[in-house]
């Protein structure tokens, strides 16, 4: 009796939990399907939000400027963390390593409005001296993306790579691979998971980010994120909850992607 | 018998008569350190075409280290490794002409059973017709044609070790290194590997190196094994020559179970020692091995070579007899364990083949007992 009332109990908590989690979402996504104008008025089932949203040039150019951005950035913070978190796996206790994972580590806790703050500072003083970067647009949005997500794929890199057993690079050598095509052959292969969910990873979060871009982006160069954010101040309209509702499917499906892709690995190794 | 007849009796044994033949390794003074720790200190081995030569040891005592130094996946500090006649000190793993297996197996999770063979003939170039023609030899003499497409993943362990076995020798490795080849198999599988791996060396004619922790697998594969500790080599011989003649008390106790009596020898006479036990009026008798007469040393005899039965039993012929009781007794279905306290302390192991049905035991614990062996079967070793 009494186990049977802890069981109800306990699958009350869970419901709580992830509604305290999920309810927000769930709200926004059946509001974006609402046919009224007032955003918190239910008006009965319509998509005509969606049509609008398509039919706006701004949103849409925001939108594909934010892709754009997040495709290059995840490929590049891909190239810059396999690197890093090679490194911190393999080079074992090297002169300054603890300073180095330090300061690799350091933009996964470092507040966003410092980094962007102190990368707008950079770019701007950059461009006094050597007059590079020209002024603040993709280009600088780019570089400071690149900056924080290298950090994130260095971490799942290294996570991975060090999972991995040494020997089996080693028997590649044993059988006559000169390191680099063990490391095309083999190495590469088996980070592969941890490659794509680390680009993933990097996708996401550049799709994501409101804060930084502010700092370091310039006129005609507005994500995504920064659009949505300046439409809200002036008051939130159902053309927003579609847009929101289709990010939240992206992400979804980037994140499931990237998760799925783990465990099948795992599963094998 | 003329010279040519000595090197034909011999020439599947070359390591008996090493004047006459080329050592196909040849290690010398090898030294390799970590962060300031001597993991091997200078070793010497001499190892011979067809060989299955095992290093012998617990953990620790730089036995891997050695077999990585072979393959070339360290560098030694100090001395040289010859291959063939060739001096490979210097070259990385993937110029040497050797082959390991790991005791990981290290296959690569990514590709199916025949690529991973295939892969180091790849290396070398070869492609087409004689690629998969290797390919399907190796797979076939490991008894693998049917898991040919299969991932590592989804193969059981015996057949991942058959895999790996398979792709350390499509190559023709003029030396196969194996480090604790079938370490990680259950008892029923070691014993057909263990065969397997013998027949694989007499097919192919692959001068092999095994490292091992377990000396029962020592004695079944190898040709010769060197027994090492703390990083140096004790004593190198055949299985036989390591049991029976065991050079110090550390290879003796190494391999199996032995008895030691401490003292000093007060005698040498024909051969035979006659050794004053710490604590027992009368002398012990046994072979003299390189013990001088004055010196301390240790009687050392094997349980199989010790006598037991009732108080009086004992022949009068026997000189090295002792009183005792029965402490403990195991028995082990074909052989029977007894530990006798012997009246001035020591234990002695004795294990009796029950020949014939034991399952009325004449001897019981607690019994008074006498156990006797021939100095012959004895063995005195240094006080090391």
């Amino acid at each position: 009796m009494s186990r049977r009332r802890g069981k109800v109990a306990l699958l009350g908590l869970v419901v709580a939990g992830f509604a305290f989690l999920y309810l927000p979402l769930v709200v926004l996504v059946l509001f974006s399907f609402n046919a009224s104008k007032l955003v918190s008025v239910w008006g009965g089932w319509s998509t005509k939000w969606y049509l609008e949203l398509f039919r706006n040039e701004q949103i849409l150019n925001a939108a594909w400027l934010s892709l754009k951005i997040a495709t290059i950035n995840a490929t590049g913070a891909t190239l810059l963390g396999t690197m890093a978190g090679l490194v911190l796996a393999r080079f074992g206790r090297f002169g300054g390593r603890a300073l180095f994972t330090g300061l690799i580590a350091a933009p996964l806790v470092m507040p966003d409005v410092i980094i962007g703050i102190s990368l707008l500072l950079t770019f701007v003083s950059m461009e006094q001296f050597i007059g590079w970067p020209y002024g603040r647009g993709i280009d600088t949005i780019l570089i400071a993306h690149i900056t924080f997500s290298t950090a994130y794929v260095a971490v799942v890199v290294q996570s991975r790579a060090s999972g991995l057993d040494r020997s089996i690079e080693e028997a590649a050598l044993d059988l006559g691979a000169r390191p680099i095509t063990a490391f095309l052959l083999v190495t590469l292969p088996m980070l592969a998971p941890a490659l794509a969910s680390g680009w993933l990873l990097a996708f996401t979060l550049s799709l994501d980010d409101l804060v930084i871009a502010s700092f370091v982006s310039g006129p005609g160069s507005s994500t995504l994120p920064m659009v949505i954010f300046s439409k809200v101040r002036l008051g939130v309209t159902p053309e927003i909850n579609a847009l929101a509702t289709l990010l939240i499917g992206i992400v979804a499906l980037a994140a499931g992607t990237a998760t799925w892709i783990q465990i099948r690995r795992s599963g094998r190794a | 018998m003329s010279d040519q007849a000595i090197i034909d009796a011999y020439s599947d044994r070359p390591w008996e008569a090493p004047g006459r033949h080329e050592p196909v390794v040849r290690l010398r003074g090898i030294v390799k350190r970590f962060g300031g720790i001597e993991a091997v200190s200078g070793v010497d081995l001499d190892i011979y075409r067809g060989e299955i030569f095992c290093l012998l040891g617990g953990s620790g005592c730089g036995k891997t280290t050695l077999l990585r130094m072979l393959a070339g996946l360290e560098l030694p500090d100090a001395g040289s490794i010859e291959i063939d006649g060739q001096d490979v000190t210097a070259l990385p793993p993937y110029e040497r002409p050797v082959n390991m297996m790991f005791q990981s197996y290290a296959l690569f999770p990514h590709m199916s059973v025949a690529a991973n063979v295939a892969f180091g003939l790849k290396r070398d170039g070869i492609r087409g017709a004689e690629l998969e023609s290797r390919v399907a030899q190796a797979l076939a003499q490991l008894e693998l044609i049917d898991f040919a497409n299969r991932r590592p993943h989804q193969l059981s362990g015996g057949q991942r070790q058959r895999v790996a076995l398979a792709r350390a020798i499509v190559k023709r490795p003029k030396l196969l290194l194996l480090d604790e080849p079938l370490g990680a198999l259950d008892k029923r599988l070691r014993e057909n590997a263990q065969y397997q791996l013998m027949k694989l060396a007499d097919d192919t004619g692959i001068t092999m190196i095994v490292v091992t922790h377990d000396q029962e697998e020592a004695m079944v594969l190898s040709t010769r094994s060197a027994v090492m500790d703390k990083g140096q080599v004790r004593q190198i011989g055949t299985p036989s020559e390591l049991y029976e003649r065991p050079g110090s008390r550390f290879v003796a106790a190494f391999l199996g179970n032995i008895t030691l009596f401490d003292g000093s020898v007060a005698a040498i006479r024909d051969g035979i020692a006659e050794l004053s036990v710490d604590g027992l009026d009368a002398p012990l008798f046994a072979a003299a091995g390189s013990v001088l007469a004055g010196s301390r040393g240790a009687l050392a005899v094997r349980p199989e070579k010790v006598r037991i039965g009732r108080e009086g039993e004992a022949p009068e012929s026997q000189v090295n007899r002792l009183g005792g009781i029965v402490e403990g007794l195991a028995y082990l279905g074909d052989i029977t364990s007894y530990r006798v306290r012997t009246d001035h302390g020591a234990l002695v192991e004795v294990t009796r083949a029950n020949s014939e049905n034991a399952a009325k035991r004449d001897l019981d614990w607690d019994d008074r007992v006498e156990v006797w062996f021939s100095p012959e079967n004895a063995l005195l070793l240094g006080a090391d």
